[in-house]
């Protein structure tokens, strides 16, 4: 075990010293790597920051039914037992009237005004959220529903909202393509990178494996190398997106409606940034490995 | 024990380097390859080392059928080997110091039993002091005891040597029959490809002579 860390432990410090001296070479490859992390990274955080109502705005069909402010709860758990047994429904989720109030309280900033009322002037109310396909399903329901008693109000997605759902998947599609594609491509880039250094270590490569190297041994400091490259390209990457989202946020900030304070563009959590980084090394790993092991068999005795 | 079978090694071309050669050294006994230019004697060392595989016969290394060891156990068993190679196959863009060290850190010996052994390697072969230069600064004769060194610092059972003294000065040579010397009395086997067996004679060898892949001797 302490002879196994002793050949990571060289094995890493081969591949930072490499690393480090490679200067603009080394530079040049971890840029590339930021650049091709970097696309599909600004393709989700526009995601993310386009869709402030992400998180009412749900991926499937949803059909709400408001209950009569005067409805007794007797009333509101028959209509949702009603709605459970409907086909269409996938699920079923019920808001009280307190919820909405207090989430109409902190998200709209309306604290006052709904002091000054006095009382809730909302209503229960039940969701409903049916299968993606075929998206018509729900509207076959609003008529069995609106027939309830105690139900005030059906309400169904409008066109409108259903063309923006239809693009937002579409943009999580093309952001899962796009980020896949260029995971390869980062795969590809150390892939690359490695087996140029492969091969003007050849004569070291040959004569390690006469005196006796395991493929493990000669592999160890590659894939460090490919690792330690993935880290500084995911690091890069993740300072890269802080800027845009610092430099788009200032755009918006001098727009009036955003003039009291930010526009609230997020850029990267910690643990998004984190696991990009994690990502990035596995992947730049992933390449080293294979560029190796391609060597190494190309190459026997 | 290393032992010969009735060993060929026929190249793709049809032409055989060994031709059905059998023998036998027993541990910590000294055995001469001799024979001309071309005769098989690099390719014999090679079988030996799992370099190369027969295309029949067998050879044993420890009881172990090297020819037919899988993938995997190569490595093991070359580290269990020394090898001093003809054209001494050093590392250009690396010390001195740090080509004899490989061996070691292969076996991910410890930093400080590395310097150790390396300058006691270096010392026998009189090149102690040389540590950091690099090999394109030695002569010929000091790249081959460089090689020499890398190939006992690790203490093998076995070491294996092709021409080992053909570019030295005779004094040397008689330096290098010494120190192989002093390894086979401490129970190492040796084998030594050369086409000049004079010199090993105080090593009082068994010696087998081929010609063109044949065993006449
Ligand atoms: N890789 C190879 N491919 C084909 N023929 C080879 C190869 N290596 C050596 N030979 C041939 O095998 C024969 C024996 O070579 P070698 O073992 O190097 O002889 P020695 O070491 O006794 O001079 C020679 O005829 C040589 O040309
Ligand atoms: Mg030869």
């Amino acid at each position: 075990m302490r002879q196994w860390l002793r050949l990571h432990r060289r094995a890493f410090a081969d591949a930072a010293g490499r690393l480090a001296r490679g200067g603009f070479g080394s530079v040049f490859d971890v840029l590339v790597m930021v650049l091709a992390l970097v696309l599909p990274l600004a393709l989700y955080l526009t995601l993310v920051n386009a869709m402030p109502a992400a998180g009412s705005l749900a991926a499937d069909p949803e059909l709400t039914v408001w209950m009569r402010p005067d409805a007794s709860p007797a009333e509101v758990d028959a209509v949702g037992r009603a709605l459970r047994t409907q086909a269409g429904a996938d699920r079923v989720r019920f808001i009280p009237k307190a919820d909405a109030l207090a989430r109409l309280e902190r998200t709209a900033g309306l604290g006052d005004v709904v002091a000054s009322l006095g009382r809730n002037p909302l209503p229960d109310a039940w969701v409903v959220t049916g299968a993606r396909e075929p998206a018509d399903t729900l509207d076959g329901l609003r008529p069995v529903v609106a027939a309830l008693p105690a139900v005030d109000q059906v309400i169904v997605d409008t066109d409108s909202t259903r063309r923006l759902r239809a693009i937002l998947r579409a943009l999580r599609v093309a952001t899962a393509a796009l980020g896949v594609l260029l995971g390869v491509a980062v795969v590809a880039i150390t892939f690359n990178t490695i087996g140029l250094q492969c091969l003007a270590r050849r004569e070291e490569i040959a004569v390690s494996r006469l005196l006796g190297a395991t493929d493990a041994y000669i592999r160890r400091p590659f894939v460090w190398f490919g690792a330690l490259q993935g880290v500084l390209g995911g690091l890069g990457a993740w300072a890269a997106a802080a800027l845009g989202v610092a430099l788009v946020d200032r755009e918006l900030a001098t727009v009036p409606e955003w003039l009291a304070g930010s526009s609230g563009l997020r850029a990267l959590l910690p643990s998004e940034g984190l696991a990009l980084v994690a990502m990035a090394t596995a992947l730049g790993a992933t390449g080293a490995w294979g560029s190796v092991w391609r060597q190494l068999r190309d190459e026997a005795t | 024990m290393i032992a010969l079978h009735d060993v060929t090694k026929r190249w793709p071309d049809g032409r055989e380097a060994l031709r059905g050669v059998s023998l036998q050294v027993e541990r910590g006994q000294c055995l001469l390859v001799t024979g001309r230019s071309g005769a098989g004697k690099t390719t014999l060392l090679e079988l030996i080392a799992a370099i190369r595989r027969p295309t029949s016969g067998r050879v044993l290394v420890h009881d172990e059928d090297v020819g037919r060891l899988p993938r995997r156990g190569v490595p093991w068993l070359r580290r269990h080997l020394g090898l001093v190679f003809q054209d001494h196959r050093l590392l250009h863009d690396r010390s001195v110091f740090d080509n004899v060290a490989l061996p070691l850190r292969l076996a991910g010996a410890e930093r400080e039993e590395i310097g150790r052994r390396v300058r006691a390697a270096l010392d026998k072969v009189g090149l102690l002091g040389r540590e950091r230069a690099m090999p394109v600064t030695l002569s010929g004769g000091e790249q081959q005891r460089v090689c020499i060194a890398r190939a006992v610092v690790h203490r093998p059972a076995v070491v294996l040597a092709d021409e080992p003294t053909g570019n030295l000065d005779p004094g040397y040579a008689r330096d290098i029959v010494t120190l192989l010397a002093a390894f086979r009395d401490v129970g190492v086997t040796l084998v030594i490809a050369t086409h000049a067996p004079e010199v090993f004679a105080p090593l009082a060898p068994t010696s087998a002579v081929l010609d063109h892949g044949i065993r006449i001797a």
